[in-house]
């Protein structure tokens, strides 16, 4: 029978007897009655991605997926697709995307407001005087959190809000899942749209010193797809919402690039895919050409078909070599290493065993195995190296919202309307941002100076047709309003001591020996700079 | 009586609801771009050994750069000295020699070789 399972009427039957024991035993039980009835149970998670917008009661199983973006479509000028609203759409051949983040970061709100106006809407999840559990990326700006807090509590008037980082409920959802204790260590790798994270949880708090930033995520290998396509095969520069699919229809992560670039450059060789791009017409969606497949050959003979090699699995391979690319910082597996070693001793065993993959560049195939492999060959042989990934690594941060509401003292995190008003964005800030994370400072044995990397900016002055990219609003990636960097090369960069020192004149000037010469004066003043050459300029030159 | 009175006078002594605030200022509002915010977030007197935005990069990378040939994306032993192309074989070659400037500087922006230091 359910009497195991149901407390109350065994309860009720024993405290019949002893009227001492009733006492307590509903004192426990009221208490016990009052937690669920509080909201906690359902909760609105919103899992904010620079590139969707998962959103959804934490009741239900798996989230609503709205892009978060707004689009403009070549067939229909007049209108603006908002979020979901591009399924409405039928031709979607060269969209121009406006996008509500750089780097991550929301920084266009006349963007955003409409594709959060649309998501809390009747058609995707009305607000309801539900508490909002809603994520922001790490270390997020003040002059952000104070826009959101505004908008949030003034706008929607939303009863009380919480935002943790995603990979907080990442991590919740991984211990939860797996029965793990608060305080064992893992590091959450997560691969977005606009950057990579990794984070080590020790004592079930963020270990700030060791959290690592990789500025490659799935923006950027899309842009460079679209390049190498581009310059390969046909121009599809316009066409960044078709490269996307194709990316994620083809692209896989190799476990020995050197042997598969070999095997690529034979004829006849496995890695080949022709893939049939949509033309809106018969096809909506592109797709990989089955070459045994007869009756599906009349209709592609009108089509425009790619013809995919080396492509497949050397765009991806930027994660983990974004020295390909002409970038600087380590790869993504270097990355986790250096992030293990950074953390103290007695914490480095348990973190290398407990790797937890989320976001969407995770989906690529292969990518797990990789990164087993390659933190396998970089970590001590008799440590344990365990590296787990969800089925569904897009949502599984949104899915760690409902392990959030188990959290005991959840209730007392939130910050409600009143408390909002009363006291403003400060308590917003107090609560949210010291939220599971540890800032102690490092054992005093270790105390080596911290060194942060800063990189300078790819100049990348012209696309590489030639056109001057200044303003030109294309549809790239890209957010609408001009900025100065192009190529997606926004994702790539990062704040940059050396920018100012760079003078104008190189901007645009590709021959680089010549340009060297030009500004020899400002380029002394950069090797001078401690900050930019950490280990020298030598390494560099 | 008194209690009557205080029921009767609810009015709010700093507050008039009549008034209305005139949306004197619609004019388009601009807000900061990434590079503002983060460099504004630079300026603030961090205290040392503070972890935020700027300090979370990860380091170079220890591993020499592979390099690939430019044209057909085959590990590259050499490099042409007068455009910087990287080539894998000596057919390639010929081709590079006969590229115009344009195409190899398309080629070497693809690579994000264009930096001056690179």
């Amino acid at each position: 029978m359910s009497e195991l399972s149901n407390a109350e009427p065994r309860s009720y039957s024993r405290t019949f007897d002893k009227s001492r024991m009733r006492r307590r035993r509903s004192s426990v039980l009221s208490a016990g009655a009052k937690s669920p009835k509080r909201e906690g149970l359902s909760a609105l998670v919103v899992d904010n991605g620079a590139y969707s917008v998962k959103v959804g009661l934490s009741t239900a199983q798996s989230p609503t997926l709205v892009p978060n973006c707004i689009m403009k479509a070549k067939s229909e000028r007049k209108r603006l697709f908002i979020g979901a609203q591009i399924n409405e759409c039928r031709d979607c051949s060269g969209l121009y995307f406006l996008l509500p983040c750089e780097r991550g970061y929301i920084t266009k709100w006349d963007v955003q407001k409409p594709v959060w106006d649309y998501v809390f809407s009747r058609n995707v999840h009305p607000v309801e005087d539900k508490p909002v559990v809603m994520t922001q990326p790490l270390f997020n700006f003040k002059s952000i959190q104070d826009c959101i807090d505004e908008i949030f509590f003034e706008e929607y008037e939303v009863p009380s809000m919480f935002r943790p980082n995603p990979t907080d409920l990442s991590k919740l959802k991984y211990q939860q899942d797996n029965k793990l204790s608060n305080n064992l260590p893992c590091i959450i790798v997560d691969s977005g749209f606009s950057f990579t994270h990794v984070i080590p949880y020790i004592n079930g708090n963020k270990y700030l010193r060791a959290i690592r930033r990789l500025n490659v995520g799935g923006k950027l290998l899309t842009n460079h797809l679209k390049d190498l396509i581009s310059y390969r095969q046909y121009n599809v520069m316009e066409e960044t919402y078709v490269i996307n699919q194709v990316k994620e229809d083809t692209c896989y992560i190799s476990n020995n690039v050197l042997d598969e670039l070999k095997l690529a450059s034979t004829k006849n060789n496995p890695i080949v895919r022709n893939y049939v791009l949509p033309d809106f017409n018969n096809i909506r969606r592109g797709y990989i050409q089955d070459p045994n497949d007869v009756n599906q050959k009349e209709i592609e003979e009108n089509c425009q078909i790619l013809k995919l090699n080396n492509e497949r699995f050397v765009v991806p391979e930027i994660l983990f070599h974004p020295s390909d690319i002409g970038m600087k910082s380590a790869g993504l597996a270097e990355a986790v290493v250096d992030s293990i070693f950074r953390c103290p001793e007695h914490a480095r065993r348990d973190l290398a065993k407990h790797v937890v993959l989320s976001g969407g560049n995770c989906k690529f195939p292969g990518f797990r195995d990789r990164m087993y492999a390659e933190l396998r060959s970089y970590l001590p042989h008799d440590w344990e190296v365990g590296v787990y990934m969800p089925d569904d690594p897009v949502g599984y941060s949104w899915k760690g919202g409902s392990a959030l509401l188990k959290v005991p003292n959840f209730k007392n995190l939130l910050v409600t309307k009143s408390e909002y008003e009363e006291f403003g964005s400060t308590i917003t800030q107090q609560r949210f941002n010291s939220w599971m994370t540890d800032n102690s400072e490092p054992d005093s044995e270790s105390s080596e100076p911290e060194i942060s990397f800063s990189y300078l900016d790819n100049i990348k002055g012209r696309s590489i047709f030639g056109k001057n990219e200044l303003g030109n609003n294309d549809s790239k990636f890209e957010s609408n309003t001009n900025e100065s960097d192009s190529l997606g090369s926004d994702s790539k960069t990062d704040s940059n001591d050396g920018t100012n020192q760079i003078p104008e004149t190189t901007e645009n000037d590709i021959n680089t020996e010549h340009s060297t010469e030009q500004s020899s004066n400002g380029f002394n003043e950069l090797m001078n700079s401690v900050d930019l050459f950490p280990f020298g300029t030598n390494t560099y030159l | 009586m008194s209690v009557e009175e205080q029921k009767t006078e609810q009015k709010l002594v700093f507050k008039s609801s009549s008034l209305q605030f005139q949306s004197a200022n619609k004019k388009k509002c601009v807000w900061k771009g990434l590079k503002q915010i983060i460099s504004s977030e630079k300026a603030l007197p961090w205290p040392d050994n503070c972890v935020h935005y700027g300090s979370i990069n990860a380091p170079p990378s220890f591993k020499p750069p592979e390099k690939f040939s430019d044209l057909s994306g085959l590990p590259a032993p050499y490099t042409d000295p007068q455009t910087r192309l990287r080539f894998a074989n000596k057919d390639e070659y010929a081709t590079i020699i006969e590229l115009p400037m344009d195409i190899t500087a398309g080629y070497l922006t693809l690579r994000g070789a264009t930096s001056i230091v690179g």
